[in-house]
Order: C-alpha cells, then structure tokens, then sequence
C-alpha cells in the first residue's frame, strides 16, 4: 500500500474510532437521600428541606387522619395524578402515581365512596376516604407517604394533648428525565414546532427533534414505536387505531387553515363560497368569468381564461381537511368525490406537497389550487376570502381560523372544525394533533421518557401557545386547553398517573 | 459527397455532439447549482445549526457534520467486507463461488437505494426502536460494499502478472503475494475506488429518509437521529420560505464539491496505478 493511501485509511480509521467512542453518558443515580417536609395543621405554611413553602389549602385532622390537599402531594412528593370522574363531572375516584424507585410508580387508587383502595391492583383498606373541601380534593397523608417509604412523626401540642404539626421524612427518588426527544409527522405545524422545539430548548434544555414526514408517515413512526410523538393533521381512523394495538391521544396544538390560491393577473382577493368551490374542482365551473364566480365578486373584472385545478398528488392531512370541508358544506361533493388523505379528483393537476400545488398554480396562469394559510403566506400568495355557513366572507388568519375551535368540543378532541357554526370562523380550519399512547410502558419506554413527554405536553399546551400567533397558526382557544389538559393528565406509565 | 462520407461525417457529428452534450450537461448542473448557491455561502452557514423555520439566519453544520459522519462510519463498516470480497474474487477467478459473489455483488448494486431504507427501517429502525445515524450507516454501507468489491476486484486485475509471476517464481506464500505485491501495487487503485464508493453514498437521500431521520441539531452521537447534506436538501427546497430554499441551492453546491473533490481525488489515485502498469 502506498504512503498516500495508508495515510488516508489511517486517518478515516482514527477518526472512526474516535467517534464510535461517542456515547451519551448516562448519568449515575444520585445516592438515595431524604427530603423532611414539616406539615403544621390548619396553616397553609409548611417546610420542605428547610425552606418555607405556601400551601393552597391548610392540612387538617379528621377522624385522627391528616388531611393534605392533592396538589401538594403532586407538587412536593413527586406524584402523578389524576381523576376519575362521574358523568355529572363530579369527582368519584383519585388515582396516584408515586414514584417508589427510579423507574417504576406505584399505582394507588382511592375511593371517595369506599375505605377501600387500590394498591398496585391488591385492595387496602382504609380507615377514611379522600374528602372534598371548597372545590379540593384532601388525601389522607400517612397512608400516601407510607407508601412511598416515608416516615411519618406527628408531633402533639403538649398543653392540649392534640397533634400539632406532622414531620414526614421522605427518601428522595430522582427520575433521570432525558434531555432528547423525537417526533414525526404532519409538515403542515413544521414551522411552528420547529419554533416552539427551539423555545423548549432554550427555556428547559430538552432537545425535540421533529421531522415533517407527513401525517401518514407520523402515524406510521408511531405504530412502529420508532418515535416518542407522531402528529397529524386527521385523526386516526378505524383501521388505524387497530393497527396501533393500544389507546392513542390526540392532543390539538393548534387550528390551522386551508386557503385557495391561484394565478391571475393583478392578483385580486377573490370571494368563494363552498359550492362554487366545489363545482370548480368538480370541473362544473370551467372558465373564470362564469356567472357563478363573477356573481361572489362584483366588482372584479375576471378574464375569459379557462380555470386549471391543483390538488395534492401525495396522501396528505390539508386534502383531508379540504375535502372534508366540501363534503360537509356540499352534499353533492360527498357522494361524487368523497374526504379522506388522497380522493379520487374528478379533474385537474396533482403536485406533491405544498410546494408542488404552489408551484403549479404559479406556473399556469388561470390556475387553482389549496395550501395551507402559513405556506400561503411565506411564499407571498393571494388567498380566496371565503363564505362560513353564517354567510360572512372571512379573510384566513390566525385569530378567524382560532374561532373555528368556539364550537361544543367532544372530550376526546377528535372532531372536525370545518364549516364551524361561530360567525366569525374561517371556515376551511382544523385542528393539527400530537398523537401519544394513553399508556407510556411500552417497546422498553422509561418512567423518565414518559415524564419527559407529559411535560413537553402540557408546555405546549400552555406556555407555548403565545408561539402560534407569531406564526399564523390559530391559538387553542381555552376549552380545548383544558380539555386537552386532562387527556394529557390521563396518561399512565405501567397504569398509574405520570407524575409532572 | 459519395454515400460512403456522408455516414463517415453525420456518424462523426453524432459522436461528437453527443460528447458535447455530455459535458454541456454537466457544466449547465455545476454552473446553476453554482449560481444559485454559491450567493448564499457565508461563515454563518457552515457553523451555525439551522434557526427555526421562517427565521433568517442559521445554516447547516448539523447536516455537514452528519454527512462525514455516517459516510465514514458507513465506509468504515463496508471496506473490510467489500475490500475482502474484491481480493477473493480477484484471486479466485473462474471458481464457481468466485462468480456467485461477484455475480450477489453486481446485483446488490442494482438494487435500488430506496429499497435499501426501507430494508435498513425494516430491521433498524424498528427493531432498535429508535432512529440512528448508526443505522443509516449500516443501511449505506451495503450500497457500499458490492461497488468496492468490484472495484478491488478491476484494479486486482490490473496488477501485470508478470509481477506476480515473479514473486511465486522466488517461492513467496500466496498470502505473501497477495499482500505485498497485489495489494501494495494497487493500494492507491483500491483506495481511489473507497472514494469513488464514498462519493456514491455521500450523495444518497432515499436510505437516509427512512433511517436517519434527520435533526436540526448538531450531532455527534451516531445512535441518535442525525441530519445529513442531501436531507438537508430535501426538507429545504419543499419548505414554504424562501430563505431555506436558497439554502438548500447552497447545501446542493457544497455537496456537489464535496462529492467532485472525492471523485477528482479517486482519478489522481488511479492515474497513479495505470502509470505502474505502464
């Protein structure tokens, strides 16, 4: 072998070395230690670890059991909770996850009709229930903290014999919560995860990855358990959810917009309703100057130049939103095309992806198509305004497309925002979502993966929200928040709550 | 003009037009990748991860580092078995199993790249329940191997037997022959085809699709999701914002570099080899 070449394979082969080397470092578990949290009885003033911290409601004895408000439990003792509730929304049960080593929970379940609870799967009973006071819910706290090994010392008020304060000295479980994550799915939230992943980033150190395969590929990501996330822009269907073989969430992080673009001269904001939409795309409505369209833009001159349908050619989240919104508002289009990913188009060109539509329309002039509205505004292109089913001629953004969400919402979430009833709602609008499994102990999931995940939820939920304004993307108006929250509070690992 | 001309020069103008639109081809590729992506080249871009989506700014170091990463790391795997394979079959010439391995490596070759991702997703991805740079490597490295095998096979055989005559004739092991005489003289041959071999899977976008999945972050863990120059590419020039798909013209330039310079430093080492033969 010649100098050069054993120079160079020697080099690639150090180099190699060097980063096979590359492992994450896992870091040690801390040594076990404890936490001593000092309660005092009917003060919301209490110590942890020798700082002072304020309670929302002050534990008290009844029956000889103290009493500790849920939160606090959740908050100071690392526990995941959730409810169980009747149909009148009444609380009927409380389930915990106590973490009583670094990778397991222990599944307790108490009872607000029973003494009896449930302790990984064995009954225990009780000698009181969890009661209710001004709207929260107070748990008995030595038998929580026993659970979760602690001791507990109730201290007695020696002038009158009655316990004053409870000392609980509690063994501290540190979870290793992982600082990466990975997504994939719809392209359509691409931008404004790709943001809202950098926020997290910055604010928590938790490195997202998400990448816009498309719904189809998000949900397939997720069935093969290659992801800790998938996201799609339509919800799992029939043959889907049995593919995935266990309960899957759909978590909305935002409302998006379809909006119809297209190419002629001087770029003039055309008005459209959903029947003249669907004719043209039907191929009823041929040229630009019929009477149909012209009659929806009085005063917009409009060229005698026949009309050139787009559509996507790939399977894709912004065709199942479109379609489905023409088959909601035109019974015609429902029974001749049909919603779903990828219809069968009566006429017109397909282009692949967002681009390939954009591109399309661009290039032939007197051409249609639909895109999604953050595509449609960072290529700078003209956008219809649309007719909602209250007949008010909306302009897509953020805030009318946000307004789709004001309409009775399913607790599961899974519903269309097409052709909402609010006035003011853009019509063409849905929900994107993050698809999770319900229960997180699955293909050698860890607690910490589980917890990581939770988080990043529920901040999206929340603190993120502000991102999607800045993006184009409607914000989650607040009752789909909430009731996004307690789908997120649902989730198990190993069948008990996930703690926060 | 007999008859007999007139196919001489129409048959000579083909040829030559056909050259010509060969090279025409190329310069008009290199020159509008060129033009378009050399405007965009700054500091920024080769040091900077990417900036969330519709924000300027950002480049793609995280795709730089990836490609060299898992080229590498998938030439380093390939090598050994595709150098090994070409030694046997080039040693081996007219054995029957000699023929079966050059005959799997021809069609290894021919299997489509997309075919390949899907393979590596298949037996990876899912299994290791996760996307890595790892199994992107693994799932290149089986483009790799059966164009080296080949490789070392042709340059092999470019060694003059007189050569290896003479070193049996002195009473040398085959293993001796094989390894000082073979080997040493088509040493700068066999490299320049690992960069001819590098250059090819460098350049690939449908296996990584499938197992490297792509990052926006700068990545240096080969088990974890990892970007790479063509998926760069890919995402940027289907993204709704213009600012990525200039950046995407500009990591298309910097790949057609990379891959030319690997394909340039391949014909030097070979240009090498044909002077010893001659």
């Amino acid at each position: 072998m010649s100098a050069a070449g054993r120079r160079i394979l020697s080099t690639a082969l150090v180099v190699l070395v060097t980063v096979g080397l590359v492992v994450p470092g896992a870091h040690a578990a801390s040594a076990a230690s404890t936490k001593t949290i000092v309660l005092t009885i009917d003060s919301t003033v209490a110590t942890v670890a020798g700082s002072r911290v304020t309670l929302d409601a002050a534990p008290f004895i009844v029956d000889g059991r103290t009493m500790l408000p849920v939160r606090f439990i959740a908050d100071v003792m690392g526990a995941g909770v959730s409810f169980t509730t009747r149909a009148n929304g009444s609380v009927s049960q409380v389930n915990l996850g106590l973490p009583d080593s670094p990778t397991t929970l222990k599944a307790v379940t108490l009872s607000l009709e029973s003494t009896t609870a449930i302790v990984d799967g064995q009954a225990v009973t009780l000698d009181t229930t969890p009661v209710i006071r001004q709207g929260r819910t107070f748990l008995p706290i030595r038998f929580i903290a026993e659970q979760l090994g602690a001791k507990v010392t109730p201290v007695a008020d020696p002038s009158t014999g009655r316990t004053k304060s409870v000392t609980i000295v509690l063994p501290v479980v540190s979870v290793q919560v992982p600082t990466q994550m990975s997504g994939a799915g719809a392209t359509f939230p691409l931008p404004l995860y790709t943001k809202m992943f950098d926020v997290y980033n910055g604010s928590v150190g938790v490195r997202v990855n998400y990448q816009g395969i498309g719904s189809g590929g998000g949900i397939k990501a997720l069935t093969d358990k290659t992801v800790d996330f998938g996201a799609s822009d339509a919800f799992l269907t029939v043959t889907e959810t049995a593919s995935m073989g266990a309960p899957v969430l759909h978590i909305p992080t935002c409302v998006g917009a379809v909006v119809l673009t297209y190419s002629l001269d001087g770029n003039p904001t055309l008005r459209l309703d959903a029947r003249t939409v669907s004719d043209i795309f039907l191929g009823t409505i041929t040229r630009w100057n019929d009477s149909r369209i012209a009659a929806l833009n009085p005063g917009i001159t409009l060229p005698d130049l026949s009309i050139t349908t787009v559509h996507r050619s790939d399977g894709s989240g912004t065709t199942s939103i479109f379609t489905n919104y023409l088959a909601v508002a035109v019974p015609e289009w429902k029974s001749k095309v049909g919603a779903g990913k990828s219809v069968s188009w009566p006429v017109g060109l397909g282009g692949k992806g967002n681009d390939g539509v954009a591109g399309l329309v661009s290039q032939n002039k007197g051409a249609i198509g639909y895109v999604e509205l953050v595509y449609a505004i960072g290529s700078k292109l003209p956008y219809a305004t649309m007719r909602n089913s209250s007949g008010n001629f909306i302009v897509a953004s953020l805030a009318s497309s946000g307004r789709a969400a004001q309409i009775q919402l399913p607790d599961d979430l899974k519903v269309f925002l097409m052709n909402s009833s609010d006035p003011q709602a853009y019509p063409i609008a849905a929900f994107t979502w993050l698809l999770v499994y319900r229960e997180q102990k699955y293909a050698g999931r860890t607690l910490g993966q589980a917890i990581a995940l939770k988080r990043l939820l529920n901040w999206m939920l929340t603190t993120a929200q502000s991102v999607n304004e800045g993006l184009g993307y409607g914000t989650l108006p607040g009752a789909a928040v909430s009731k996004a929250q307690t789908l997120v509070r649902s989730m198990t690992y190993g069948g008990a709550p996930i703690p926060d | 003009m007999t008859p007999r001309k007139l196919k001489n020069s129409v048959m000579g103008f083909l040829v030559a037009a056909s050259a010509v639109l060969l090279i025409a081809v190329l310069v008009v590729i290199v020159w509008h990748i060129f033009i378009s992506g050399v405007k965009y080249l700054n500091w920024n871009f080769f040091t900077k991860a990417p900036a969330p989506m519709g924000e300027s700014g950002g480049g793609v170091f995280n795709a730089i580092v990836g490609t060299f990463l898992i080229t590498l790391v998938a030439a380093a795997i390939g090598t050994p078995f595709g150098m090994f394979a070409g030694i046997y079959v080039a040693e081996h010439r007219g054995r029957r199993f000699a023929d079966v391995v050059r005959l799997c490596a021809d069609a290894l070759q021919g299997v489509p790249s997309i075919v390949i991702g899907i393979f590596g997703y298949t037996f990876l991805v899912v299994r290791f329940r996760s996307y890595s740079a790892l199994s992107a490597s693994i799932a290149l490295a089986f483009m790799f191997v059966p164009t080296t095998t080949r490789v070392t096979e042709e340059v092999l055989n470019l060694v003059p037997s007189g050569l290896k005559e003479a070193a049996y004739a002195l009473g040398a092991r085959q293993s001796s022959v094989v390894w000082n005489v073979s080997i040493k003289t088509a040493a700068a041959g066999i490299t320049s085809g690992l960069l001819t071999s590098m250059a090819r899977i460098a350049g690939e976008t449908a296996p990584l699709l499938f197992t490297a999945f792509g990052s926006r972050y700068v990545e240096w863990n080969m088990l974890r999701p990892m970007s790479a120059l063509p998926l760069q590419i890919f995402i940027y020039a289907g993204s709704p914002y213009p600012a990525l798909q200039q950046q995407a013209w500009s990591a298309a330039f910097v790949l057609v570099l990379l891959i030319l310079l690997l394909q340039y430093s391949a014909k030097h080492l070979i240009a090498r080899v044909l002077r010893v033969k001659a």
